[in-house]
């Protein structure tokens, strides 16, 4: 008898969401700046180190604290805190998660050198030593994320293809924007235009990224979860608030002012929503 | 010395036991009388704790799912034509007692499928894939375990299991499972739901010869007229491997709860990868491009 019936006892949604709060949010958050931070430092380093050096110092002071920061979510964040040193057990390359871990440890030891180097013996050259060294764990760190949540059996997260994609791209616009929010404290006027343009053209490319994501065949689900009110909310402001202001006030932007300063604050603050509307998708889909 | 000997405890490496023969559960729907005796057995081998007791109004389930402190899971769902449909009138003989032949000839107007789930012990365990501290793991008899002791809680496995089964205990902080009685089979003891199954519903063994006892019952089911008899996860798929825990349904898997075409999602690692490098790549290529073109 094949089933037409009235009644099914049945849940929803087979696949449970996992305990993945706040803290979360915090951790993809963190690491995506201390990351996007040194990639952005050294890449000037690479190709402007004359006029880039001064900045880039104060630059390199900030990986570290920010990695430190995103350790303690990663280590709150576990059903048993105390545990955390066995995620150093193993060393699996088919978790995302486990290659994660690595990444992160091995970028926040050479953020820290670079914290030492640019307090103590700061120079050109060894700017851009540190920079070669770290820059391949940074950018594993920058995108890592995105295929530990799209690589799980999720319906949203699972259908996100190109996740690890955009999360590379927005951290790197993270780090541009931070740089921008430290020349305008520093009122490093002549590095301002090219962190204005790095910072606009990868809020496009974040854009279009988000876009793909979000149109292209077969259909995700994942514009369906904005039928949840929260969420929807959430995927407005970050692209009204981090996107598409933001491009605005750089395009607006001549001399450095306080336009840059709204401008990379702006990009933060719609990271760090983007990120929280991807956490809560399974929840939102339970409860929606 | 203590807390040098718990931080470098998860790190010794045993040598791993000898495979032995691998096991699995057979879960029989059509025998299945939902008494729920597999639920009890499990929770009392295994003194896992109450879940409360919530009636969910959904059928006999007030159990609801599986999870950290529930590993067997009886699930209901009720087949019939509408909620309003009245049962035919029993035949009365003329000597005024029940007509059991006319009874039994009568069409079936609806039924219950129920069915005691549980972990699928999947031979190619996501879960175990995903997990980064190592905790999950193929034990001597073929079976997914979780180490409770080296376990952190991070979720990933939750995220990872396509059925829904693992989850994180809001009492210790540690993901939990259904251990297909690891400790009872070590004692050559049958796990404890299959030893109460009253019914023979759900059946362990040697995971070889449970797939040819639930062929043999598709094929008897058939020649009786049971038609839409079929198994459950004893084959591979193309994006799925076979079940160590299998069952034999008679309608959609959907509607015992189970995904139609599981996927397990490591399928799509490299290609996600890939993508993640081609967006570092294009990152990186846009801050050269401004850096090396932009004039101050």
């Amino acid at each position: 008898m094949q089933s037409d019936d009235a009644s099914q006892i049945l849940p929803r949604q087979i696949t449970k969401a996992p305990p993945w709060h706040e803290l979360v949010t915090a951790d993809l958050f963190f690491s995506s700046l201390g990351a996007g931070t040194f990639i952005v430092a050294a890449l000037c380093m690479f190709t402007r180190a004359g006029l880039f050096t001064p900045l880039v110092r104060v630059t390199l002071l900030v990986p570290f604290p920010i990695m430190m920061a995103d350790l303690v979510c990663l280590v709150l964040d576990l059903g048993d805190p105390l545990r955390f040193h066995h995620m150093m057990r193993v060393v699996k390359p088919r978790s995302p998660m486990s290659v994660g871990v690595w990444a992160i440890s091995l970028f926040t030891v050479i953020a820290f050198a670079a914290l030492i180097v640019a307090i103590f013996a700061p120079s050109e050259t060894a700017f851009i030593v540190l920079g070669a060294i770290g820059i391949g764990p940074a950018l594993l760190v920058s995108g890592y994320k995105g295929v530990l949540f799209s690589v799980t059996a999720e319906p949203t997260w699972s259908t996100m293809r190109w996740l690890g994609a955009t999360f590379s791209v927005s951290a790197i616009s993270m780090g541009a924007a931070l740089m921008l929010l430290l020349a305008y404290a520093m009122n490093a006027a002549p590095a301002a235009p090219i962190l204005r343009a790095v910072v606009l053209w990868l809020l496009l490319a974040t854009a279009i990224l988000i876009a793909f994501e979000a149109f292209a065949e077969p259909r995700r689900r994942s514009v369906g979860v904005a039928s949840d009110y929260r969420q929807s909310a959430v995927l407005v402001t970050y692209v009204g608030a981090g996107i598409v202001t933001p491009i605005v006030l750089v395009l607006l932007s001549g001399e450095l002012s306080v336009l840059d300063l709204a401008a990379g604050l702006l990009v933060l603050f719609g990271a760090a929503l983007a990120r929280d509307y991807l956490v809560r998708i399974p929840r939102a889909q339970l409860s929606g | 010395m203590g807390i040098l000997s718990d931080l470098l405890y998860p790190f010794r490496r045993p040598a791993p036991p000898a495979p032995r023969t691998a096991t699995g559960f057979f879960t029989d729907t059509t025998l299945c009388i939902g008494c729920k005796a597999c639920e009890v057995a499990c929770k009392q081998w295994n003194q896992l704790p109450s879940d409360g007791f919530t009636f969910t109004g959904d059928s006999y389930d007030n159990t609801g799912t599986l999870s950290a402190t529930t590993w067997r899971h009886v699930t209901f769902a009720e087949q019939f034509p509408s909620s309003d449909a009245q049962p035919p009138e029993p035949s009365i003989t003329p000597s005024g007692s029940l007509d059991i032949q006319a009874l039994l000839a009568q069409a079936q107007s609806g039924r219950w499928l129920m069915m005691s789930d549980v972990c699928k012990h999947c031979s190619t365990a996501p879960c175990e894939i995903a997990c980064p501290t190592g905790a999950l793991i193929v034990n001597e008899f073929a079976n997914v375990y979780l180490q409770n002791d080296i376990c952190n809680g991070c979720g990933y496995c939750v995220a990872a299991c396509p059925f829904g089964v693992i989850t994180r205990s809001e009492i210790d902080g540690h993901a939990h499972k259904c251990t297909l009685c690891f400790d009872r089979q070590r004692d050559d003891m049958i796990p404890a739901c299959a030893k109460a199954c009253p019914t023979g519903s759900i059946q362990f063994g040697s995971i070889e010869e449970l797939r040819e006892r639930a062929r043999k019952r598709v094929e008897e089911l058939m020649a009786r007229g049971v038609t839409d008899a079929y198994l459950y996860g004893d084959a591979p798929s193309a994006s799925y491997s076979t079940l160590g825990a299998f069952f034999l349904l008679l309608d959609d898997p959907s509607r015992y709860g189970l995904p139609g075409n599981p996927a397990r999602p490591q399928l799509s690692l490299a290609a996600d990868w890939l993508r993640t490098a081609v967006g570092a790549i294009i990152s990186v290529a846009i801050v050269l491009a401004v850096l090396l073109t932009h004039a101050v």
